[in-house]
């Protein structure tokens, strides 16, 4: 009879809108989550497994009301005069939800890590063990579920346990504080060193187990019930232990591996090679506008892990182990930085052709904003409205970077020229005809004007560095 | 006798439901009559093992309920239909049924898929099957909780209340098809229609206050009605019970009232009489 209701409510569970529609909304907010970076499966993984927490929301839901359905509608009666018992009924629950659960849940996982794998230059690696988490997380939900059922009568709990896990989730999002029991991780960064998730994995897998006996212990205390869920226990704790102990344990990170790309060369962590070409593409307006000699101040392009701390550290051009895909976001401190370096523009100063050419230059490669107000290039300042946008660096914050060029003072006449210069088609020309005059430290807009066949036009405030 | 109830007491607190009940059942339908609290639901309820007695003995189908496997063995061989049958209303029809087949331990998958069908077709639900339960009217459900009890042919039928919510068409389907399971089992029948039980039944028991006070068949339950039913043109006095019929007479219970005529008597009569409640009811 076992089998015959397994597959019963197999079939139910498979048929349901609630499960399918929850996949679908999770799939739905995988993707709108990891459209707006290049895809480091790593990460894109992680976000995966958080989004099909969504459908082990719906699997604890489900399982919780078929293994509790036999209290409801008036149906105890009926059954009960019959010959298949409630452990008969709780058993079947245990077993056929956390199977779809898990199939469901790896659908919607498998189906997202496709979509990503074929649309973009994948960078990392699936986890295959933290893959098999979101799987593992929806059969135990199911477990969580059919043990709410059998052990508490009211139906508002799942809900409102479900509210707490996100809570704790949330609160714990890099699993600082036994962050190997939660039931997800949210966060990541290359310099945490590996996630530890086989541990994890071993632990859901285990817990999932305790969970499925807990509910069929409330039919009685059978000893190979009893045994089951101690050798779970025993299994789990130690998981979740050794989870916890080896999440951030920190690491040495990779060598790097250098490649050049259109000249420039490109020194990053064996698993982001992938990236080189949308980074040289991102570049390519700008090393096509200025002479080959130049290109030669340009250093190496390094990769970091992202952090904002590390922005600070360098005024070499950088690049990530996260990147946006929104172009004026990691894309224009890469080209203001490269702007900056071909130009050889560094610190404080207003009036400077090198500013200048260095705006037009990325102005070639982007949108060229407004300068920032002044008080904006003070170290330290409050926080004041800036001309660029905040920098997400993943798991370790944000970045706010005023003006353009990696923070490369300039005013108004400096934005207001480069675009003259834009729309001029003799531009490139010109710029190249006079590039070492242009980039010269001492020469000022003034001067440089008429080697671009630009008039006057705005008012030039020379102010040396202090 | 497939069904014997020996002492059979059970108490809600201090409230004595059934009093040492006697009674046997025999292959046929039986009803049972009784006003609202009389012990009828909990007695059906006993007898399909879902109520623990406080006392006495059953034995149905020559096992004993009180024993764990014997029990398990008479719910495979019982059908049973509560008197408020639950749905789980987002389970189509088709699906609750094959759910209760499977926990009655029809396990092969077509077998089972065919007695559903079947089962369905005898209550008229077979081209509902891929509705959904909420959908379906009271009188629908009716026989949706009636096509569950029939699920395996079962060799005792406990029905309680029946043809609540059914139409006058519906009962009669229900009146042949309960006619025609009776043949060859026992049938064990709880209703307030007196006409069901004068249509259907071979034998009624008559229950008040947790006890049975008559035990017989229809005719005799009518018969002990005779010269005490009476047809008058005026409202009488003296009667136990009358109402006022649709030709403009007054029917009558008791003694006879002045003017009056003898009148066949019917199981209602009788029962009426049983229960000797001095009731006035007007048609």
């Amino acid at each position: 009879m076992t089998g015959s209701l397994v597959l019963f409510e197999a079939r139910r569970l498979l048929r349901s809108p609630v499960l399918w529609g929850a996949a679908a909304l999770a799939l739905a907010m995988a993707v709108a989550g990891s459209s707006a970076w290049l895809p480091d499966m790593t990460m894109v993984t992680i976000g995966s497994v958080t989004a099909s927490t969504i459908v082990g929301a719906a699997v604890l839901i489900s399982a919780n009301l078929a293994a509790g359905r036999d209290r409801r509608h008036g149906l105890p009666e009926t059954l009960g005069a019959l010959p298949g018992r409630a452990v008969t009924r709780t058993r079947a629950v245990v077993l056929a939800a956390p199977v779809v659960g898990a199939l469901i849940a790896a659908v919607m996982i498998a189906a997202h890590l496709g979509y990503v794998w074929v649309t973009g230059p994948v960078a990392g690696r699936i986890d295959v063990y933290e893959a098999l988490g979101g799987v593992a997380l929806a059969a135990l939900a199911a477990g969580l579920g059919a043990a709410l059922a059998r052990w508490t009568p009211w139906l508002v709990v799942p809900p409102l346990l479900i509210c707490l896990l996100a809570f704790a989730v949330a609160v714990n999002p890099r699993g600082e504080y036994a962050g190997g029991f939660l039931p997800l991780v949210l966060e990541h960064s290359l310099g945490w060193g590996p996630r530890p998730s086989r541990e994890h994995l071993a632990y859901l897998v285990a817990l999932g187990v305790v969970l499925a006996a807990g509910a069929l212990l409330r039919h009685g205390l059978r000893p190979v019930r009893a045994v089951v869920l101690l050798t779970a226990l025993a299994v789990a704790v130690p998981a979740g232990m050794a989870a916890t102990a080896s999440a951030r344990s920190g690491t040495k990170l990779p060598a790097q591996v250098c490649r050049a790309y259109e000249g420039v060369s490109y020194c990053v962590y064996p698993e982001y090679v992938a990236w080189i070409p949308v980074w040289g593409r991102a570049l390519h307006p700008v090393l096509s506008a200025v002479p080959e000699r130049a290109r030669a101040r340009i250093p190496v392009v390094r990769q970091r892990v992202a952090s904002p701390g590390a922005m600070l550290e360098t005024d070499e051009p950088v690049t990530w182990t996260v990147w946006s895909t929104d172009p004026t976001l990691h894309q224009a401190l890469l080209v203001g930085q490269v702007a900056g370096a071909v130009t050889g523009l560094t610190g404080c100063g207003t009036g400077r052709a090198q500013a200048m050419v260095a705006l037009w230059l990325v102005g070639r490669a982007g949108p060229l904003l407004d300068a920032p107000p002044p008080q904006a290039w003070r170290p330290h300042g409050p926080d004041l409205p800036v001309s660029m946008k905040e920098v997400p660096m993943g798991a370790d914050g944000s970045l706010v970077v005023p003006g353009q060029l990696h923070g490369a003072q300039y005013g108004d006449a400096e934005v207001g020229y480069a675009r003259r210069l834009l729309e001029r088609p003799d531009a490139v020309e010109r710029v190249r005809a006079h590039w070492d005059t242009l980039t010269a430290p001492g020469t000022t807009i003034k001067q440089a004007l008429p080697l671009l066949g630009l008039r006057e036009e705005f008012p030039v405030k020379e102010e040396p560095c202090p | 006798m497939e069904l014997i109830v020996r002492g059979l007491t059970k108490s809600f607190g201090r409230r004595l439901v059934l009093d040492s009940l006697d009674l046997d059942f025999g292959t046929g339908v039986t009803g049972l009559l009784g006003r609202n609290g009389a012990g009828k639901t909990t007695l059906l309820r006993t007898l399909a093992t879902t109520l623990a007695p406080d006392g006495g003995q059953v034995r149905a189908l020559g096992l004993d309920p009180a024993d764990r496997a014997q029990r398990t063995e008479l719910r495979r061989r019982l059908g049973y239909l509560p008197q408020n049958p639950g749905f789980y209303p987002h389970f189509t029809v088709f699906e609750l049924v094959e759910y209760v087949a499977i926990l009655k331990e029809l396990t092969d998958r077509r077998d089972r898929h065919r007695e559903v069908r079947r089962v369905l077709a005898e209550v008229d639900l077979a081209d509902r099957a891929r509705t959904k339960v909420r959908k379906l009217s009271g009188g629908m459900r009716q026989r949706l909780a009636l096509a569950q009890s029939l699920l395996g042919d079962p060799d005792l039928l406990i029905l309680d209340e029946p043809t609540v919510g059914l139409d006058p068409e519906q009962r009669m389907r229900f009146r042949a098809l309960i006619s025609r399971l009776g043949e060859n089992r026992t049938v064990l029948l709880s209703t307030h229609q007196t006409e069901d039980v004068a249509a259907l039944c071979e034998r009624v028991v008559v229950m008040k206050g947790g006890r049975s006070v008559f035990e017989g068949t229809p005719g005799e339950l009518a018969g002990a009605a005779r010269g005490q039913v009476w047809l008058s043109d005026r409202a009488p006095d003296a009667a136990r019970l009358f109402w006022r019929t649709a030709d403009g007479r007054y029917r009558a219970l008791g003694d006879r009232p002045p003017g009056g005529v003898p009148a066949e008597p019917g199981v209602e009569d009788g029962y009426l009489l049983l229960l000797d409640e001095p009731v006035e009811v007007t048609a």
